[in-house]
């Protein structure tokens, strides 16, 4: 059996045609009941690999399958509504035949590369290069080469950055190890250790949570002076 | 109006207007009768072959394009790159259209066996294909080709399309040979 290979057709008209033509067969009723049986494996692969065309599809195969069974079946009696819209598939598969060859014609003519522009032409569109005359080719690769330097550098960098950050639950752990042995401390303290503006940020992070769990508790004097960390006064005494 | 004379004001106006005209336009601008107009406009469109600039007509546009022979250096002197081909699915879209023009989206679709939105949509963006409304039924809309659709073949007139029934002569039903015409053979 021939294998079909799939999403290759434009419709069921360009597969009927296409099976039709591999087995070296004329356009007529005969030709379409033998191709009957793999025009419908195609459409059951269909069914589940392209199902938005199914129905163009489904309603090729309905009128395959009348002839089919007339071909099996001379006598049989199906309405000559039924037959009628079966058997005006050859023409419709002529017709086909015939706008494909002209698109095969247009084809030729496109392939001849000619075209004519009208005045609406965009100048903006122009590919325009125009490199200084004392380039050569040695001079391109070596800049080509120091670009794909500097480039690997920006490529590094991001991950010598991740190192060093510091997760927040590091970040908590450490600020309640050093309130658990100092009492209290800084947040000016805590922040002079930063090494980055990302570990501010944590360190900040940490602190609500902190505060939130009710494990510390936060004081400041006055406007813009320090904060003072302190362990939260209900915690204190029990866990001392 | 004097031919010559009528010819050199249709090309001024059409060189100033770089977008289509239709004959109507022309004939409002120029006071002419259209009869006048149009066989002015085929002797134009006979000389396409022997000038840089030629008239695209069809459908009642009319428009001054460039000569395709000259596409190589027309190319060259504007950096431009050639239009993208077409797939096989617009080809085949714009072969029905190009024949059966004014034709509506069923019909297209009915030729073609498939649903046709997507490609319609796809040619009409590239301005290949144009849509008017039927004359028969306002709510229907129908598909065309344009004066760009010449210029991407490099067509200078429609003359240069064949003719349907000259290009599918070879395509025909084979009448189903009777059983004994095979003994004979």
């Amino acid at each position: 059996m021939v294998q079909i290979k799939t999403d290759q057709f434009e419709g069921p008209l360009d597969l009927l045609l296409t099976l039709i033509e591999e087995q070296k067969l004329d356009i007529s009723t005969v030709a379409l009941a033998k191709v009957t049986e793999q025009f419908l494996d195609y459409v059951k692969n269909l069914q589940v690999k392209n199902p938005i065309n199914l129905a163009d599809f489904l309603v090729i195969a309905a009128k395959l399958l009348v002839i089919k069974s007339k071909s099996l079946l001379p006598t049989l009696e199906l309405g000559d509504e039924e037959e009628e819209a079966a058997f005006d598939l050859t023409e419709a598969l002529l017709q086909y035949k015939k706008y494909k060859e002209v698109a095969r014609h247009f084809r030729r003519i496109e392939l001849r590369h000619t075209q004519s522009w009208t005045r609406d032409v965009d100048f903006s569109d122009r590919i325009t290069f125009v490199p200084d005359p004392t380039i050569t080719p040695q001079i391109l690769s070596q800049s080509l080469q120091t670009l794909a330097m500097e480039l690997k550098e920006i490529i590094k960098f991001p991950r010598q950055i991740m190192k060093e950050v510091v997760s927040i639950s590091e970040k908590i752990a450490h600020i309640q190890q050093l309130i658990s042995s100092q009492i209290e401390t800084s947040l000016a303290s805590l922040l002079k250790e930063s090494k980055s503006k990302t570990e501010v940020i944590v360190t900040f992070l940490a602190l609500l949570e902190l505060t939130k769990q009710r494990i510390i508790q936060l004081e400041q004097t006055e406007h813009f002076a320090d904060i003072i960390i302190k362990k939260h006064q209900l915690h204190g005494p029990s866990q001392a | 109006m004097d031919p010559v004379k009528l010819k050199s004001q249709i090309l001024s106006i059409l060189f100033v207007a770089s977008n289509p005209v239709s004959i109507k336009e022309i004939q409002e601008s120029l006071g002419v009768n259209e009869d006048e107009i149009k066989i002015v406009i085929e002797e134009l469109v006979a000389a396409n072959h022997s000038s840089g600039i030629i008239l695209l007509a069809h459908n009642n546009k009319l428009q001054l394009a460039s000569n395709p022979d000259n596409t190589q250096v027309v190319k060259k002197f504007l950096s431009l790159e050639l239009r993208e081909r077409l797939t096989d699915s617009a080809l085949e879209t714009l072969a029905i259209i190009t024949y059966k023009q004014p034709v509506s989206k069923a019909e297209v679709e009915n030729i073609r066996g498939v649903n046709s939105q997507y490609i319609l949509r796809q040619l009409l963006i590239r301005g290949l294909i144009e849509k008017i409304p039927s004359s028969s039924d306002k709510r229907m809309q129908l598909y065309k080709t344009t004066l760009e659709f010449m210029q991407h073949l490099g067509i200078k007139s429609q003359n240069e399309l064949p003719n349907f029934e000259e290009l599918t002569k070879n395509i025909t039903l084979t009448p189903q040979a009777p059983p004994e015409a095979k003994i004979e053979i």
